[in-house]
């Protein structure tokens, strides 16, 4: 016979509640999420190659009319043809090249040209493109095809997309009736009946339901890597990621004017894919302590639920909020996730950083938890 | 079997109501109520709805905070050690409320870890076995009869050989062989030296078990009786002409009530005074029909203090 704390007791015994209540959807979900979200970014690929295919057929008949053109046209016409047709060739190459794999080392060559004859103060993105190549080429991989998709692109990159928002609805399910549903149940008295340790039973729905969303969601990066894979093949884990470029919002202009200054990071894909799912559940983190805290608060699981759901699209009403929204948790999950700080352009709050970020989502969380607590101690059942 | 005394021990004070009040939005629902539950005794918890019972029960139980007073059980506050006071304590708490998504077996096994039990196959199948329970160990709770969530909660009640149980309704939904073996059950367990505190409707079931009762009306203590040290010493005496015992009671002063059929109920100084009561009746001629040791009916007192305080109430509100 074992023996175990009631911690650890009332832990195993959240989880295996969690898992027998909510298995059949967290099943659902992971159906959902992976292989619809798979399939959606699937589709959208092919969709945008075709397309894509389909404008270079387009524009090598214009070009090829062009050229016929030219050749029974003379003087001023002629002239304004060829011209056309030089911007047309142009834009027929860019599209071409953006379609095909390209090779590192030529296209390392091709940028150091370029940064040679550009002003230093354009010179940015030429050297955040350059670095790449170089950190590629370091680490064998001799050609890249920047449209192509990978497993590994498929894993990293779904924790800076809309799924976010599933997994944080799916965040706030789990854990706004964790309380409320045993009040409204009667099952809270006979908890604590035989665990009369208030403070321990709230942190063991605590983490039951932080290991559940977590679990859930490395499953769903996993699950992702998979799919990703049979969708476009695994790729390599070595290709570099931007991040840490610092975007600014000028004074008076539109939220989208981004000045990118050269303090950029490169981070292998497989550490950009860690990284990322760290952050993401950093986040979710914050969003199951503060729906358990609406559980104790408000004893009802319709009202936690909706309170939740109300605060997980609250992200989307950022604009409405002003100063007060750098105070949401969720207008922070974009930012959390996408910590190259591009989401940073979408509102416009001065200081936004992954920095001011994780301070929000933590002080959130310590609030959420401290309150849960205190309340637990006083809660009649 | 430990017998309860009115000097009864303080050591053997298991539980301990100290002017407890809560208060529910300005309304109060238990005012002031202090009473006592002694070691191995079975306590009778009476009152209609509504009266504080169960509001009562669940503050001794560490589920509501008493807004002023103090409870102890097992000479610990409940309210500032609940782990200390609630050790070794059973309870069944008004409805017997599982999470309808588990099976018999995993409800009685997440009590059982969070007891520290034993949670072989084994030992839930000998705990499902004696409640009757082993057939439907596999099912959801959901689709238990009323009568098996009560045989369940019972179960988990008797988890870990209590010291103490705290029993609200537990009688409802069970059949009457299961209602027995219940009774029976928990007589061996007060024999043994659990104390019980028993609250329940079934007066005739109260009126089998109980060695002492506690009585509640709108939220006050109306009423508390030892039945063995008041009543033992009544008597109840049935001549062949009331009209001559009445008045052979009234020329020895001695106090003696009428009861509706012809019988007289009367106090005792002991119980060995009967004997000599019997030999003056038969020495002055009186025909004794029936004599014996009186034994008011528990309805009747229950009836009898809920309209006292009815009647109080009414004068107050007036």
């Amino acid at each position: 016979m074992s023996r175990h704390s009631i911690g650890w007791a009332l832990y195993h015994n959240e989880l295996e509640k969690l898992w027998a209540h909510r298995a059949r959807v967290l099943l659902i979900a992971f159906i959902l999420i992976v292989l619809g979200g798979s399939f959606i970014v699937y589709n959208s690929h092919q969709s945008a190659k075709t397309m894509q295919r389909q404008t270079i057929a387009m524009m090598q008949s214009q070009v090829a009319t062009l050229h016929h053109q030219i050749k029974q046209s003379s003087g001023t016409h002629k002239a304004m043809l060829v011209t056309e047709l030089k911007g047309d060739e142009q834009g027929l190459r860019q599209m071409t090249s953006q379609h095909n794999t390209l090779n590192v080392a030529s296209q390392i060559k091709m940028l150091k040209t370029e940064l040679k004859h550009s002003p230093l103060a354009s010179q940015g993105p030429d050297r955040e493109e350059l670095a790449q190549y170089q950190s590629m080429a370091s680490h064998g991989i001799r050609s890249y095809n920047p449209n192509a998709e990978n497993g590994f692109r498929l894993a990293g990159q779904v924790f800076s997309n809309p799924a976010m928002m599933v997994f944080a609805l799916l965040a706030v399910g789990l854990a706004a009736d964790r309380i409320s549903s045993e009040v409204e149940g009667g099952t809270l008295g006979g908890l604590l009946l035989h665990a009369p340790y208030r403070l321990k039973v709230y942190l063991a729905k605590l983490l039951a339901s932080l290991t559940v969303i977590w679990g859930f969601m490395a499953a769903a990066a996993v699950g992702f890597f998979i799919a990703g894979s049979a969708f476009f093949g695994i790729g390599s884990a070595q290709v570099p990621h931007v991040v840490g470029i610092r975007v600014n919002i000028l004074p008076g202009s539109p939220a989208q004017v981004q000045v990118p200054v050269q303090t950029f990071h490169l981070l292998p894909q497989w550490s950009y894919d860690l990284l990322s799912l760290a952050l993401a559940m950093i986040a979710m983190g914050a969003l199951v302590a503060i729906a358990l805290m609406i559980s104790i608060l408000t004893r009802s699981t319709v009202i936690a639920l909706i309170i939740g759901a109300l605060l997980v699209v609250s992200g989307a009403l950022s604009h409405l909020l002003g100063f007060f929204a750098a105070w949401d948790p969720v207008v922070q999950l974009p930012l959390m996730a996408d910590w190259t700080r591009k989401a940073t352009a979408q509102f416009s709050i001065h200081g936004f950083s992954l920095e001011s970020g994780l301070m929000v989502v933590f002080t959130w969380t310590a609030a959420a938890i401290v309150v849960g607590l205190w309340y637990a101690q006083r809660l009649d059942v | 079997m430990h017998n309860y005394t009115k000097d009864q021990d303080k050591s053997d004070v298991m539980i301990k109501f100290d002017r407890v009040t809560k208060k529910y939005r300005g309304l109060t629902v238990v005012d002031h109520i202090s009473f006592e539950v002694y070691r191995g005794e079975i306590c009778g918890f009476l009152g209609p709805n509504g009266a504080g019972k169960t509001t009562s029960l669940r503050m001794l139980l560490g589920l509501l905070r008493p807004t002023s007073g103090r409870i102890e059980v097992q000479g610990t506050d409940v309210h500032r050690n609940a782990p200390a006071a609630l050790d070794g304590v059973g309870a069944i708490v008004e409805e017997s409320r599982f999470y309808p998504y588990l099976s018999g077996e995993q409800n009685l096994r997440q009590a059982l870890r969070l007891r520290n039990l034993d949670i072989t196959e084994t030992a839930i199948e000998e705990r499902l076995e004696a409640v009757g329970l082993k057939e439907a160990r596999s099912r959801r709770v959901k689709g238990y009869s009323l009568g098996m969530r009560q045989r369940l909660a019972l179960a988990l009640a008797l988890l870990q050989d209590p010291v103490i149980l705290v029993l609200d309704e537990p009688m409802n939904g069970l059949d009457p062989t299961a209602m027995r073996e219940f009774r029976l059950h928990l007589l061996q367990l007060s024999q043994s030296g659990v104390t019980v505190l028993l609250s329940s409707h079934i007066l005739s079931e109260v009126e089998q078990l109980a060695t002492r009762l506690v009585f509640i009306n709108h939220g006050h203590i109306v009423g508390i009786e030892d039945l063995r040290t008041d009543q033992a010493a009544q008597a109840y005496i049935r001549c062949a002409e009331p009209k001559r015992l009445g008045a052979w009671f009234d020329t020895r002063n001695i106090e003696a009530e009428a009861t509706e059929d012809g019988g007289y109920r009367l106090h005792l100084e002991r119980t060995e005074d009967m004997a000599s009561l019997i030999r003056r009746l038969v020495h002055d001629g009186m025909d004794i029909l029936e004599a014996r040791p009186y034994k008011e009916n528990l309805e009747r007192q229950y009836m009898d203090r809920m309209a006292i305080t009815e009647k109080e109430t009414q004068n107050v509100e007036a």
